[in-house]
């Protein structure tokens, strides 16, 4: 096992949220920030965020062992497994959410087949194992098997998320979720996350600049721009959709974020943050700059964050009316986050930070090879 | 098999809280949590306003989205049309509590998201539950819809009435007769 600053520091990161699952265990639902009118906070987002990022991971990975772009091979495996730890992580936060994880055996005794959430389970299930398989065949070199398991998983990656996005545009309650547009919404944000990911393991992993590094950069970077691009499409679309029709809940909720309670996280943390100063540290890079887009990656990952916050509020904070009253000016309901909520979310990331660091020993395992021969083969990069 | 529903007459409320007292007592409720609640709403221009009272719980839908989320049916609509949660296989999800577009749901100590059950045991034995019974003005009658005999079918026959949200298609089994 290597041990390094980092390792320290992530286990440190794993132990703060050790500290705040058991005050949330402890202390119930008073440990959190949610509320009966504010039902899911920023667990949910964050474990949204991090199998987004999995699934937006392994569908960049898809570009390279599906339809052979040479220039995310050398990063490939790297983000398989980055893929695998950010969904650990994700479902850790979801575990200590769920309020009575222990009724769980009910999932399988009394399954209930119109809701999303059921379906959570056996399609995260199946791309998690598609994805460990499709691992295993990437660092054991079994070259005829990889391309049919990448598809088989890219499928699958897609199908959850278009779980997620159902889970969300079910909701006829909340118009700001509610909508068809939801499971494409999720597809694309977390194909946006996983190229933020997959532009922090290329400057990780390519520290020693070959010309192998820099195509992959190339490469991202274009990605990187084209998807900017998306999101912007993405944004004026559903702010003008939004301000044109005035739907009532709707409306609100897009105010809140515009210019309400929520306009500091949208413009600050979210639009600058994932888009605006990612795009312009890009395009200022003079040559192909790994540094560069790996910043501008791990700017992105950090507003992709707070867009699924953003989100996730939204859609709760425009009081749900049984009576309206045109007079009446809305009330947005208070949010709030906790410090176990922050510390699970640190948790989450030191967990997948020190499996990443740990990934030698996976792949010695996977292998069943000795740590030594690998590296005198080369074939792990720290 | 009885199909029970609600009549309410809004205009008779005084806004007194009994009923919501009443429930918490027979449910033996928790000081955050509460099955009834009353929305007000301010209508008209100074110096002509005026006040009106709308006792708003669980619905208890035939369509009921929270029904239709919930994982594991620990949230369920039994023959007599009551919604109703069995707490030991809730996981806690929230997924109810999101969906449902009344705001009936309220998280107990447990995490569990509870809400107005409609007192079964005392429908059953024909009695009108703790809210009802205690109300001074008659503002809930409950019954079966089923029964074309019934209080409730009397007076819904007699009222103009209205539905919570009908635009969202849940199809409550609460009427609240029109001023
Ligand atoms: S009012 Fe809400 S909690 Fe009650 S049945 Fe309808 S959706 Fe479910
Ligand atoms: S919180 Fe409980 S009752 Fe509500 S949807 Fe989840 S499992 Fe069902």
């Amino acid at each position: 096992m290597k041990i390094n600053k980092w390792t320290i520091l992530s286990a440190a990161f794993i132990l703060f949220g050790l500290a705040g699952a058991a005050n949330i265990f402890i202390h119930g639902e008073h440990a959190m920030g949610t509320t009966n009118k504010i039902p899911w906070g920023i667990l949910i987002a964050s474990y949204e965020y991090f199998v987004g990022i999995s699934t937006g991971l392994l569908l960049v990975a898809a570009l390279g062992y599906v339809f052979h772009v040479k220039a995310i091979i050398p990063i490939g495996k790297s983000l398989l497994m980055f893929a695998i730890f950010s969904l650990i992580s994700g479902f850790a936060i979801l575990l200590v959410e769920l309020g009575n994880p222990l009724n769980f055996i009910h999932y399988f005794l009394t399954p209930n087949f119109t809701s999303p959430i059921w379906w959570m389970a056996p399609l995260y299930g199946i791309y998690l194992m598609l994805l460990v398989t499709l691992t295993v065949f990437v660092v054991r070199g079994n070259e005829s098997l990889i391309r049919p398991f990448a598809i088989m998983t890219a499928v699958s990656a897609v199908v959850a998320l278009i779980c997620i996005g159902f889970l969300f545009g079910f909701i006829i309650a909340r118009p700001y979720w509610n909508g068809p547009i939801s499971p494409l919404y999720f597809i694309l944000t977390s194909v946006f996350s996983g190229i933020g990911m997959a532009s922090v393991i290329a400057y990780l992993d390519g520290r020693q600049k070959t010309s192998e590094n820099l195509g992959t950069v190339k490469f991202l970077r274009t990605l990187s721009l084209s998807m900017m691009g998306v999101m912007v499409v993405i944004y004026i679309g559903k702010t003008f959709v939004g301000l044109y029709g005035q739907m009532p809940g709707k409306y609100e909720s897009l105010l809140a974020m515009l210019k309400g309670p929520l306009s500091f996280n949208y413009w600050v943390l979210e639009i600058s943050l994932a888009i605006v100063i990612p795009f312009v540290l890009i395009i200022s890079a003079q040559k192909l700059s790994a540094i560069k887009l790996g910043l501008a990656g791990l700017l992105s990952l950090t507003g992709i964050f707070f867009m699924r916050f953003n989100m996730v509020i939204a859609g709760q904070i425009t009081p749900l009316k049984v009576i309206k009253n045109p007079a009446e000016e809305t009330v947005f309901n208070l949010f709030s986050v906790t410090w176990s909520e922050w510390a699970l979310i640190i948790g989450g990331i030191g967990i997948m930070a020190i499996l990443y660091l740990q990934r030698e020993l996976l792949e010695r395992f996977i292998k069943h090879k000795p740590a030594t021969e690998l590296k005198k083969h080369g074939d792990v990069t720290l | 098999m009885a199909k029970y529903g609600l009549l309410v007459f809004p205009e008779r409320c005084t806004g007194c809280n009994a009923c919501n007292i009443a429930c918490a007592s027979h449910n033996q409720l928790g000081v955050d949590v509460s099955y009834n609640r009353l929305e007000f709403l301010e209508t008209g221009t100074y110096p002509n306003v005026k006040m009106e009272i709308l006792p708003v719980q669980c619905q208890h839908c035939d369509n009921a989205p929270c029904v239709s989320v919930c994982p594991t049916q620990a949230t369920y609509k039994r023959e007599d049309g009551i919604v109703a949660i069995d707490a030991d296989k809730c996981i806690g999800c929230k997924y109810c509590m999101a969906a449902c577009p009344y705001e009936a749901r309220q998280l107990n100590e447990k995490r569990v998201p509870e809400k107005c059950r409609w007192c079964p045991e005392m429908l059953e034995k024909g009695e009108q539950p703790a809210c009802s019974a205690t109300c001074m003005n008659e503002v809930r009658l409950f019954g079966d819809l089923e029964d074309p005999n019934s209080q409730l079918n009397k007076e819904l026959a007699k009222h103009e009435v209205y539905q919570l949200l009908e635009v969202k298609g849940t199809k409550p089994s609460i009427f609240y007769v029109k001023k």
